[in-house]
């Protein structure tokens, strides 16, 4: 039993991809330092590699960026680059572990790979000359800039004589420093996150990948999309550099397999991503035709199912459904030949430009390896092994593992298991939150109210970034002569440790009250600099950037006079608005440590039990008079988990737990506030009941589609999944009759049609997983499925393959030609249109099992409104990004999880509860929130209630009470969409007032004297 | 590494697949390579044998793997059906999978598994060996720009097989270029020639022969190389109805690869093998060598 007091309040997270960097900021807000170690020299894994991401497009660095900026930022996160874990050892809360990190100049498999310094031109060397000692390595003449609060050894130090917190020593250092560094770090959890690789394609010798020039894989494909990638966005054929006209995308490369040569299970997101591939590239060129073979497509998540229709609708890629068996080169031209079999049995030839391989995902090299380090059991697969009920967790306690290292899983499912694992670290290690957090205690601000505006100018080399086109001196002594500037001068890196120091002694000596930083982005270091302002007694919105980085120097390498004078236009803009800023106050509000969870199925019970376990109160509320909802009415799962008997030890986890207030037969009348600080009404058999909270959990569930079609509800032989099942797992008497008799299934029942283009999810792994226990339990009995396409992905994919194996029958029927189902006799006669056979069959069933879809709940619209949450077009809720946001909704502090967002698998529900409690941690461990800050402020007597604000505000902020509109800077998100619009000019936006901006672009626009 | 191995000539070493045998016979003499023929060797089964009545086909391939163990030498076996059935009944002896009436046949399992079977391609292409039969060459066969095809049964199944990579094997172009020729890079190297089918499905087996014969044209290809008797015969023999079913003559001489060393190294035997071609090599060979003939 260990001391709790004793427990340590660190987290190790294991992997600087998505779901590492999710868990990662997490695991911090919620009160625990954080060590993230990474392999590679760069943090973003996988997606940082993406061009655009599915079913959105958005830019994939667009929306990593500010993550990884935020991560590299926070003074409790420690970040390990070019590291690897090599021992762990303790017990779950005190573990030890050592993590080696080896540099390119060290000893070692990358030794061979050191590079040479790049020569640096002349201004700059003989200005770091004269600051350096002699003799020493040196700071490297290579950029990028160095990263302000990074952490070096002070042994690495004291090797070198000279080293900056930049982190880039142990990869650019000119002295070959020739040993590893190990250290030892002491953390209360572990987080595995190391993602997988793509599978090598070269084992996939019949396609030619690597002999034949132009068979590339879909990450190079990837790689060639991206406006930054080696093409510079452009789609060219290796052997020539021509654009391709024609392109074939092979499905499945890789996985699915029956033989060793690949790997069994189905990699999850290819379908996707080559959709994605297929999509972007017909839009930057029409002409182009793209042709993907595969055999079945997975578009089970959300919006993926209308995103690959409008991929062959929209625009007009050819799906064909076939696999060819080889790929083979035609050497005069370059272009490739596939022959296949479509779907009418004709034998086809066609010649393409390009083919793009389709890989799929497999650990990485070494990770069976580093699990048996960490000393976690792997399944079958060779992933780490984690239960059903808690998708997160290893064999070995106070080990969790997230993302794609569990199973090949897209993004939004990586960024849902980060959150779980943090939240089940901190179920771990409540007692010990905040006690490794170092909190910065800022100096007293001061009142700078009515004095005299005195300037800082800091202009920045950026090492050679900016200095090698600017001219930063000339840009300085402008700086010097402009109004209100009190002091200019110039900084070899700003953001560096020196350069920090260097502002703040400016500050302190010449009574600054207002500073302008010339350099690179606000959207990267603005918050360095505002936290250096604080440190010196200084309101941080007294700060402005100056970009210029990568709006001058970088863009206008060609012209170093025109960027110089636009350096100085930039800065001259930038002192004229930091001049009309003012201080603005955030205000800090506590926070209500409770949380309210509305539903009380899987979902809500379990996020309600890892809320109460990471020490915070909850209150449940559920409508029906019994917990459980849809877990109460369910068998098994597809893994063959006993739901009655799992719910059983759930509730009484929930009844018995001393924080969770449940309350049954209940429902919520009203809800308001703001995150930290809810008020709700909640409706109970025995009155209106007053909650008041910090955060609320949606996990109100969804509901089985009720069918109208196939006889359902007129024969007593034509049932529902769920009703099929409890009768198989009762041995009824019903069951009885049936059985001796054929079993046919039909699949898409209420799903993929117009009134619900989308797929449901759960009904192929459902149905094979019943039809292999007909096969297993009922001798005789013949099993077809009737399918649109069998959607078993990930590890599921093995339940198809021994489906098969069992003998279960599949026929594919397309939506025009539906089955029809009739009586016959007392038992059924189905006819289906087998696609593949080109003929119409007849089966004779006992039992027909219509494979209904999830559909969201009918009071779900009410909820909506009273919680002012936003609907999918499919109905469910609307979190507030599809890809990074899963379990957030745009209001903050509101919470989605369960089926309620979509269809899902009993695992994958539990995932999304977790995930929703982790998220949720991180507001309530807080004790305060700060809210305000740059908001829209309105001045009440020039509102006329026109609405126009109210109507406009994409978070639904602004209200109207008393004829004028009130926004609450707590829920504010500062985006200046309705100071933009009020026609009475009413509102302002701190921080980008009317004068502000008209004060920057004026000095903009004035020209040089 | 031994020079001095057992033989398998197989049925059609005096038959369709004599030049072969001959011209193996011959170079491996002029490199100093032992071949001492395995006594009282029967059928391999082939590919009839093993589809209709496998286990019998199984046994048969024992009791040759039994001389050969009776002769303490590795067994060179140069047609790819003979020496692919070896190589799976070893790997059945050394899985156990031997019934008792095949295992008195021929001799104890552990036995059987021990037998080492190699292809003559694999013994040319040994580092030591490969060197010699590089310096051996007299005649230059520059021009000769040669797609190497291995045909299916030297390829898969892998794992019973074990003879160079399924896809894309290389063995045979290397010995290619060893001897003076270009090996040309193709993706037909195992693509199927239909050859079961030659009776029962010819046009399949004549379609997929002229899928060859293009491929090797296309990849710019003057000739193919075999190392099968009855993958020689397919492609030699069906040129004409290819050339009928493409509407366009076409015409790729193929060489045993034995053929072409005993023509590298000026045998005086070989144009006697190479009359036997159905597909005339002449053209070609008069066109790039100087021949007394």
């Amino acid at each position: 039993m260990t001391n709790r007091a004793a427990k340590c309040g660190s987290i190790l997270v294991l992997g600087g991809g998505i779901a590492g960097l999710q868990a990662a900021r997490d695991a911090v807000d919620a009160g625990f330092r954080v060590y993230l170690v990474e392999r590679e020299g760069e943090l973003g894994g996988r997606m940082a590699a993406l061009d655009k991401t599915f079913p959105t497009n958005d830019c994939a660095m667009c929306m990593l960026s500010p993550r990884l900026v935020e991560i590299a930022n926070n003074p409790n996160v420690r970040i390990i680059k070019r590291a690897q874990v090599v021992s762990v050892d303790g017990e779950p809360g005190r573990f030890r572990v050592t993590v080696r990190r080896v540099g390119r100049t060290a000893a070692g498999p990358d030794a061979a790979a050191a590079e040479t310094p790049v020569a640096e031109p002349e201004i700059a060397r003989s200005a770091r000359q004269a600051a350096e000692p002699e003799g020493a390595g040196g700071i490297p003449p290579t950029e990028p800039a160095p990263r302000a609060g990074g952490g070096l050894k002070p042994a690495l130090a004291e090797a070198c004589g000279l080293y900056d917190d930049c982190d880039q020593c142990p990869i650019s250092c000119n002295r070959r420093l020739s040993r590893a560094l190990d250290e030892t770090i002491e953390v209360g959890a572990i987080i595995l996150a190391a993602g997988l690789a793509p599978y090598r394609a070269e084992r996939a010798g019949e396609y030619g990948y690597g002999r034949y020039a132009n068979v590339v894989t879909s990450v190079e494909y990837e790689k060639m999309l991206l406006a930054s990638g080696p093409t510079g966005g452009r789609i060219v054929r290796p052997s020539d550099g021509a654009a391709p006209k024609s392109i074939a995308f092979i499905q499945c490369v890789g996985s699915r397999s029956v033989t060793d040569a690949a790997n069994p299970w189905c990699s999850g997101v290819c379908c996707m991503y080559t959709a994605k591939e297929a999509v972007i590239t017909r839009e930057h060129s029409p002409d182009t035709d793209i042709a993907v073979f595969f055999v079945d497509v997975r578009a089970h998540g959300k919006g993926f199912e209308r995103y690959r229709d409008a991929a062959e609708k929209t625009h007009g890629v050819r799906y064909i459904r076939s696999m060819p068996s080889t790929v083979k080169e035609l050497k005069r031209t370059g272009n490739l030949a596939v022959r296949y079999v479509d779907e009418r049995d004709a034998l086809k030839d066609e010649e393409f430009d390009l083919v793009v391989l389709a890989v799929g995902l497999e650990p990485a090299a070494g990770a069976a390896e580093a699990a048996k380090l960490l000393g976690v059991e792997l399944n079958q697969w060779g992933f780490p092994r984690t239960p059903e009920t808690s998708p997160v967790e290893t064999s070995r306690r106070g080990i969790l593992a997230a993302g794609t290292a569990v199973e090949p899983k897209d993004i939004p499912e990586s960024v849902t298991a980060g959150s779980a694992a943090a939240a089940k670290a901190g179920e771990m290690l409540a007692a010990a939150r905040w006690s490794r957090i170092t909190r910065s205690d800022f100096p007293v601000e001061k009142d700078v109210a009515g004095q005299e505006k005195r300037i800082g100018v800091f202009v920045c080399h950026c090492g050679n970034n900016i200095a090698r086109v600017i001219d930063v001196k000339a840009v300085t002594a402008y700086a010097r002569g402009l109004p209100g500037v009190a002091v200019a001068v110039d900084a070899r890196y700003a953001c560096s440790g020196d350069g920090l120091d260097m502002i703040r002694r400016t500050i302190r000596d010449a009574g600054l009250n207002r500073v302008v930083v010339a350099a690179c982005s606000p959207r990267t270091h603005e918050a360095i600099f505002r936290r250096t302002l604080c440190e010196e007694g200084l309101n941080p919105y007294l700060v402005e950037l100056a970009n210029i980085r990568d709006q001058c120097a970088w863009v206008h390498k060609s012209d170093p006079r025109a960027a110089t004078d636009k350096a100085r236009d930039l800065v001259r803009a930038a002192v004229a608005r930091v001049a009309l800023v003012e201080p603005l106050a955030e205000k800090r509000v506590p926070v209500t440590a409770r949380a309210l969870v509305i539903g009380g199925g899987a979902a809500g019970m379990t996020a309600a039990l890892s809320l109460a376990r990471q020490g915070f109160d909850v209150t449940l509320v559920e409508k029906e008079d019994a917990l459980g909802g849809n877990l109460r009415d369910t068998s098994e799962s597809v893994w063959g988990l006993d739901f009655q008997a799992y719910l059983a030890e759930l509730t009484a986890a929930v009844a018995s737990n001393p924080r969770i207030e449940i309350l049954t037969g209940a429902a919520v009348a009203s809800h308001s506030g703001f995150v930290g600080n809810f008020e709700s009404a909640v409706t109970t058999p025995s009155g209106s009941r007053r909650v008041r909270h910090g955060v609320t959990i949606v996990a109100t569930g969804a509901r089985e589609y009720k069918a109208d079609e196939y006889l359902y509800g007129a024969h007593a032989r034509v049932m529902t999944q769920r009703e099929f099942e409890r009768e198989l797992s009762s041995g009824s008497a019903a069951g009885r009759a049936g059985a001796g008799r054929d079993v046919v299934m039909i699949q898409c029942v209420g799903s993929r049609d117009d009134k619900r283009p989308y797929c449901s999810r759960v009904c192929c792994s459902r149905a094979v997983k019943n039809a292999i226990e007909i096969m297993r339990t009922r001798a005789g009995t013949s099993v077809y499925i009737l399918h649109r396409g069998v959607r078993t992905y990930g590890f599921k994919e093995e339940l198809y393959r021994r489906s098969r194996e069992a003998g279960v029958r599949f026929i594919r029927y397309l939506p025009e030609r539906k089955p029809e189902v009739a009586p016959d006799g007392d038992g059924l006669s189905v006819k289906v249109f087998d696609q593949d056979l080109q003929d119409e069959v007849t089966l004779a069933a006992g039992t027909v099992v219509l494979a209904t879809g999830v559909v969201p709940n009918a009071d779900a619209e009410d909820l909506g409104r009273l919680l002012r949450l936003h609907n999918s077009d499919d109905g469910f809720f609307l979190e507030a990004h599809v890809k990074l946001r899963p379990v957030d909704f745009l209001t903050d502090g509101i919470y989605l999880c369960g089926m309620a967002h979509g269809p899902k698998l009993f695992d994958e529900s539990i995932a999304q509860a977790l995930s929703a409690a982790g998220r949720a941690a991180t507001v309530l461990a807080k004790e305060t929130i700060t809210v305000g800050g740059s908001v829209a402020v309105v001045d009440g007597d020039l509102c006329a209630a026109c609405l126009a604000c109210v109507r406009l505000c994409p978070y639904e902020v602004p209200v109207i009470r008393e004829g004028k509109a009130e926004i609450e800077p707590a829920k504010c998100q500062g985006c200046g969409i309705c100071a933009s619009a009020c026609p009475a000019k009413a509102i302002q936006l701190l921080h980008y007032t009317d004068a502000q901006v008209i004060a920057a672009a004026s000095a903009l626009a004035r020209g040089e004297l | 590494m031994t020079r001095d191995y057992a033989y398998f000539p197989g049925c059609s070493s005096r038959g369709t697949g004599a030049e072969f045998a001959e011209s193996i016979r011959a170079v491996f003499e002029h490199l100093g390579i032992g071949l001492e023929e395995l006594p009282d060797w029967n059928c391999c089964g082939a590919t009839s044998g093993h589809a209709i009545a496998p286990r019998a086909a199984l046994a048969l391939e024992m009791r040759n793997l039994a001389q050969a163990a009776r002769m303490s030498k590795p067994l060179a076996v140069p047609c790819a059906a003979c020496f692919h059935n070896m190589r799976a009944a070893r790997l059945a002896a050394q899985k156990g999978e031997v019934e008792p009436a095949a295992e008195a046949l021929s001799a104890p399992r552990e036995t059987l598994a021990a037998v080492e079977v190699v292809h003559p391609l694999e013994i040319l292409t040994s580092p030591e060996v490969l060197a010699e039969v590089r310096s051996k060459v007299v005649e230059s066969l520059a021009g000769f720009r040669v797609a190497s095809y291995y045909g299916c049964l030297l390829a898969r199944p892998p794992e019973a097989v074990k003879f160079d990579d399924t896809e894309n094997p290389t063995r045979m172009d290397r010995l290619v270029e060893a001897i003076g020729a270009e090996a040309v890079d193709w993706s037909w190297k195992v693509e199927c020639c239909g050859g079961n089918l030659a009776l029962a499905a010819r046009g399949v087996a004549v379609d997929l022969v002229a899928r060859i014969l293009t491929g090797a044209e296309q990849a710019g290809a003057n000739a193919i190389a075999v190392a099968c008797p009855l993958c020689h015969a397919n492609l030699d023999m069906r040129q004409f109805e290819a050339s009928r079913k493409l509407r366009r003559k076409i015409e790729v001489p193929v060489f045993y690869f034995s053929e072409l060393m005993a023509i590298a190294y000026d045998l005086p035997k070989a144009e006697k093998w190479l009359k036997k071609h159905i597909t005339t090599p002449f053209p070609l060979i008069d066109g790039l060598l100087d021949t007394d003939r």
